[in-house]
């Protein structure tokens, strides 16, 4: 539990500072063109990086919050490898949480 | 003239996919209302992530993406940035939206947040924020598929006629199919758009400049104020950074406020599907990062287009592509248009039923159904006389709807996340929030800084709803405890209904 505190506490810490680091003032500090990186002005570069620093982010908190909500509640959810919605055969599934009854 | 022919009819057999794909997922979901509206709650994973993705990003990214990066330059980077703070908050919101909407069988934002609060005018007023907002953003995708339509056939599908025609298709597939014919076609859609943003950007600047680098070591020698963040305004002045911070924040509180995104956290199979298609999202937002290289590339080729809007037709247009690419992008770009469009038509519709009648009147589902079918009809059929006046300032338009959708933040996290929020609070806020919004969106010239309206409007809202919540009766302990989940941050199984 404090482990999984610690994640979301640092998680919501990174996205604070990934705004701040795009508007007035924080801003500022990554506003420039130069120099370039891969190919892209330094001000394009930033708010690139940003966006895959986020999903690092995002990643990392999904698996501590599966990690900490542990087995007991995988059978009822964890359909990972079904998990494209509706079936080929066309019926809307059944096994969720739907309503069988309302299909036709 | 071969050309186009060739190009048309590739619009022609993509439009028919998309039709079948969207006719064929309808067929698929109930007929109660839950199922037109929220598609029996069955979306998994893939469909998930497509349909928010291309729900997002919308011809505003497709077009206007390179449009601002070749008009404006560093401005555009603030839809990068937003795209990803936006959804963030989703992933603590979006399930707990969903959980209590499952439980108390809402559909649309409004009965959630009517649910918290009682208040029959709470929910007309949110059916009119969400209304006011929508139209002019459904008029920009269908100006946004009339324009590439036109372009890409060289006139030969005038702007009226390209976008009567996307939009029949669109109307067509969402008045017979509901939410799951927006399901299945996004997905179609969202990988269209993906793809061809990706070969476009990469090879545009290649082909034009022999690459990334040279191309912006061009850009830096001839045009190095585009690439200082915060760029520069459409009239070509420098940009000021109140102007595009607030246009970052409004855009990310704004974002997952819109009803046709939030009611995606009703048509979600369950909460971990919502999450992990949060988690997902910023590797659909990179595709943000070619959209502009393509507009980049325009720089220092293309001068002077009247229209920064038609640069990515323009270029395709320009350079040597395969007649067949060029086709395939034309499909990508009514992608973007369309696949927002039936979102925004098909919510209109059912906000508009949900929420603005049927407190005030009760119907029976099959009525509500029909009623939602004519109202498809009628907010597209207003959307495109507006899509036709050339004279209208969308963009304008638009980033004032994202103040006015901003303004149901603070209640629908008060909501879910506050106890002491009473319905009182939640009116005055809204309503003197929606004013200031108002207010500075008719007189710009006084907002200090260049602020955005709807973050001012947002620093009025704030302090109403809590004083005027805190200065009123707390709603009973019992009330408040089916919306504020005690305790327990993670999630219980769903509970079966």
């Amino acid at each position: 539990m404090t482990a999984l505190r610690a994640v979301r506490v640092g998680v919501a810490a990174f996205f604070l500072l990934y705004l701040l680091s795009v508007v007035w003032p924080g801003g500022l500090l990554f506003a420039h063109a130069e120099p370039l990186v891969l190919g892209l002005p330094f001000s394009f570069f930033w708010p690139s990086l940003l966006v895959v620093l986020g999903f690092g982010a995002l990643v990392l908190l999904y698996w501590a919050e599966e990690r900490a909500a542990g087995g007991a509640e995988e059978p009822a959810a964890g359909r990972t490898g079904a998990e494209e919605g509706l079936d080929p055969n066309g019926s809307v599934r059944g096994g969720g949480p739907g309503r069988p009854g309302d299909v036709r | 003239m071969s050309d186009t022919l060739v190009i048309t009819g590739v619009i022609a057999a993509y439009l028919a996919l998309t039709l079948w794909v969207g006719l064929r997922g309808g067929r698929r979901s109930s007929a109660s209302v839950t199922g037109y509206v929220a598609g029996d709650r069955q979306f998994g994973l893939v469909v998930m992530y497509f349909v928010t993705g291309a729900t997002i990003f919308s011809a505003f990214a497709f077009l206007g993406g390179p449009g601002w990066a070749y008009s404006r330059g560093a401005a555009a980077f603030y839809i990068l940035s937003y795209a990803v703070l936006g959804i963030a908050p989703w992933y603590a919101l979006g399930p707990r939206a969903a959980r209590v909407g499952r439980r108390l069988g809402f559909v649309t934002q409004a009965q959630l947040l009517v649910g918290r609060f009682p208040s029959r005018n709470l929910s007309a007023l949110v059916a009119l924020l969400s209304v006011a907002a929508f139209i002019p953003y459904i008029t920009l995708q269908m100006r946004g598929a009339g324009i590439v339509i036109e372009a890409v056939t060289g006139g030969l599908v005038p702007l009226w006629l390209g976008a009567a025609v996307a939009y029949g298709i669109v109307v067509l597939y969402v008045l017979l199919g509901g939410v799951a014919a927006v399901g299945w076609t996004n997905t179609l859609q969202g990988i269209f758009m993906l793809t061809l943003a990706w070969i476009l950007g990469i090879y545009l600047p290649w082909t034009l400049h022999g690459g990334v680098g040279p191309m912006f070591q061009e850009i830096l020698a001839e045009r190095p104020e585009l690439l200082e963040v915060p760029g520069l305004t459409g009239g070509g002045e420098p940009w000021s950074w109140g102007a595009y911070s607030s246009a970052i924040l409004v855009s990310a509180v704004g974002l997952c406020m819109w009803p046709h995104l939030f009611m995606k956290a009703f048509t979600a199979k369950d909460e971990r599907t919502i999450r992990r298609t949060v988690v997902l999202m910023p590797t659909f937002s990179l595709f943000l990062i070619p959209v502009f290289l393509i507009g980049f590339a325009g720089v220092t080729v293309v001068e002077g287009l009247d229209q920064p809007d038609f640069i990515l037709p323009h270029l395709i247009l320009s350079v040597d592509l395969p007649v067949l690419l060029v086709g395939l992008f034309c499909a990508g770009a009514l992608s973007a248009s369309m696949s927002t469009g039936d979102a925004l038509l098909h919510a209109t519709a059912s906000v508009v039923v949900e929420d603005g009648i049927r407190p005030f009147r009760p119907l029976s589902e099959a009525v509500q159904r029909s009623l939602m079918r004519v109202l498809v009809v009628v907010s597209g059929a207003v959307a495109y006389l507006f899509a036709l006046d050339e004279d209208q300032s969308l963009v304008v338009l638009l980033l004032s709807s994202y103040g006015i959708i901003a303004q149901l933040a603070p209640p629908i996290v008060a909501a879910l996340y506050w106890r002491r929020a009473t319905t009182a609070g939640a009116v005055a806020g809204l309503v003197t929030g929606s004013v200031v919004t108002l207010f500075f969106f008719l007189r710009p010239e006084l907002s200090p800084f260049g602020i955005h309206e709807g973050i001012l409007g947002l620093v009025v809202h704030l302090p109403v709803l809590m004083a005027v919540s805190l200065a009123t009766r707390p709603q009973p302990e019992e009330h408040t405890r089916r919306f504020v989940a005690s305790g327990a941050p993670s999630p219980a199984p769903l509970a079966p209904r």
